[in-house]
């Protein structure tokens, strides 16, 4: 359900920049109706966005057949903004592409021209000022997922439970609250089993 | 739902006579029709937008496939499965309800959307297609309505292509006590009173809470797909399972 509340989010905001940049719609109409798909590695997370020449569609969670996929974690996808990058990271080993190349080069080119203010887009959502703490928090987080892919996810999943207060439904968010601090507590005490277990070998 | 001996079946809590069934949940949705789609967004807080672009994102649906949107009431889906499947694809809002046909195709005419979408009143349990006729089929919070609803995932099975899919949007059974009885409080209490504010008509939805407790569980309903001849099918539970998505192929 978070997925797809962010798959919503994320084709609103696609939308709204869409809208206000013919140049998009050009570049997008190339590769209209073919589906791209996007494994975001860290997050355990599949989306798809597809562009019908009306509107972009964000499909998320994604389970379907793409014309191209690409997989990879989520601050090397952002990278792509830039799309100079793209054959980079493939020959890096940081960026897995199968299918059209073109076709995520041509999403990648479009993201170039895009110029979103999220905290615009979250705010219709959430309010203002908790908009703005979660899109700084996001800036701060992809920068950070650079250097800890796990402690990346914890904050992303403590940025829905705090930051964003647009609870589908109150009890979902309990119950998700529940997991989530499950969830922390066992990345912690891995974190502790994993510098004891360093420790160790220091010793040796 | 299953018949019994003397042909009765449940309307709700209340055990009919089989074929007055169609007739009466057809009242409940005249009766709701105009009012539909601001009670949806009411009475789940909006949260069936979500539940329905999940099934979209699972149905795996492309461009030029056709598509059958059964039950398909005011057409949610069927919008967005129009510019999914383009000018080389084909949607087919299917109800029982003329009521709720109108209603549907105003909006879709009232949002552009008019190329590939068909309007065509049918019963689940009968679907006038020939087989393998259908890519993706859906039904959102309809199969609970439906009288025989083995009858009607048969007739599913036979019109969708093989290598098409099933998606089964409905109310299941929620596993979490707490969250089941507030669930319940909800449902009998808040719901009927909000729809007689909004709707004036607290008896619709009171069938509409009774209609969800006597659907199938989960477990259940994966079982009848797969007796109707579905294959790999699996269902992922939604808020706590107060919803839940079934999936079911046919190869
Ligand atoms: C709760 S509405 C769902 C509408 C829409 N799919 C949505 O999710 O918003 C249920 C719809 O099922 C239709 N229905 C009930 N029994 C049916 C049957 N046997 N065959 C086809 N449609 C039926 C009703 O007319 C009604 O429009």
């Amino acid at each position: 359900m978070l997925a797809s509340l962010l798959g919503a989010v994320l084709e609103t905001a696609l939308n709204k920049g869409l809208k206000l940049s013919p140049e998009l719609k050009h570049v997008l109409s190339k590769g209209q109706h073919k589906v791209l798909s996007v494994d975001i590695r860290d997050q355990n997370t599949c989306l798809a966005v597809t562009y019908t020449g009306i509107n972009i569609h964000v499909l998320c969670p994604f389970d379907g057949e793409a014309d191209c996929s690409i997989s990879a974690d989520l601050p090397t996808l952002l990278e792509l903004k830039d799309p100079s990058q793209l054959t980079a990271l493939i020959r890096q080993d940081k960026l897995d592409l199968e299918g059209d190349l073109a076709l995520a080069q041509l999403y990648s080119n479009a993201l170039a021209t895009l110029d979103i203010d999220w905290a615009e887009h979250l705010a219709k959502y959430v309010g203002d000022g908790p908009a703005q703490v979660a899109v700084d928090a996001f800036h701060k987080l992809a920068h950070r997922a650079k250097q800890d892919g796990q402690v990346a996810k914890a904050t992303l999943t403590g940025l829905f439970q705090d930051e964003l207060k647009v609870a589908p439904h109150p009890l979902e968010f309990q119950q998700f609250k529940q997991q989530v601090r499950t969830l922390n507590n066992q990345v912690e005490s891995l974190n502790q089993r994993l510098s004891a277990l360093l420790q160790q070998n220091k010793g040796n | 739902m299953k018949e019994s001996q003397d042909n009765t079946t449940h309307f709700g809590y209340k055990t009919v006579e089989t074929d007055k069934k169609a007739s009466m949940v057809a009242d409940v949705f005249h009766s709701v029709a105009a009012k539909y789609d601001i009670m949806n967004d009411l009475m789940s807080f909006g949260i069936h937008r979500l539940w329905k672009r999940q099934t979209i994102a699972c149905s795996g649906v492309r461009a030029g496939h056709k598509v059958l949107d059964l039950a398909g009431g005011t057409g949610d889906l069927t919008a967005r499965f129009s510019e999914l499947v383009g000018d080389k694809g084909q949607v087919v809002l299917g109800d029982i309800n003329d009521s709720m046909l109108k209603v549907g195709r105003e909006k879709l005419r009232d949002s552009g959307l008019v190329g590939n979408i068909e309007y065509v009143q049918m019963n689940a349990e009968m679907l006038p297609f020939d087989d393998n006729t259908f890519d993706v089929i859906t039904i959102a919070f309809g199969l609970r309505n439906v009288t025989d609803k083995d009858k009607a995932l048969r007739s599913m099975y036979r019109v969708l292509k093989p290598g098409g899919r099933l998606l089964v949007l409905e109310f299941s059974k929620t596993d979490n006590e707490a969250l089941a009885k507030l669930y319940d409080m909800y449902s009998f209490t808040l719901l009927p009173a909000m729809g007689k504010l909004v709707a004036n008509d607290s008896e619709s939805y009171r069938y509409l809470a009774e209609s969800i407790r006597m659907h199938p569980d989960q477990e259940t309903l994966k079982s009848m797909m797969d007796e109707a001849g579905f294959e790999q099918t699996d269902y992922q539970n939604m808020t706590g399972g107060i919803v839940a998505l079934h999936r079911g192929f046919k190869f």
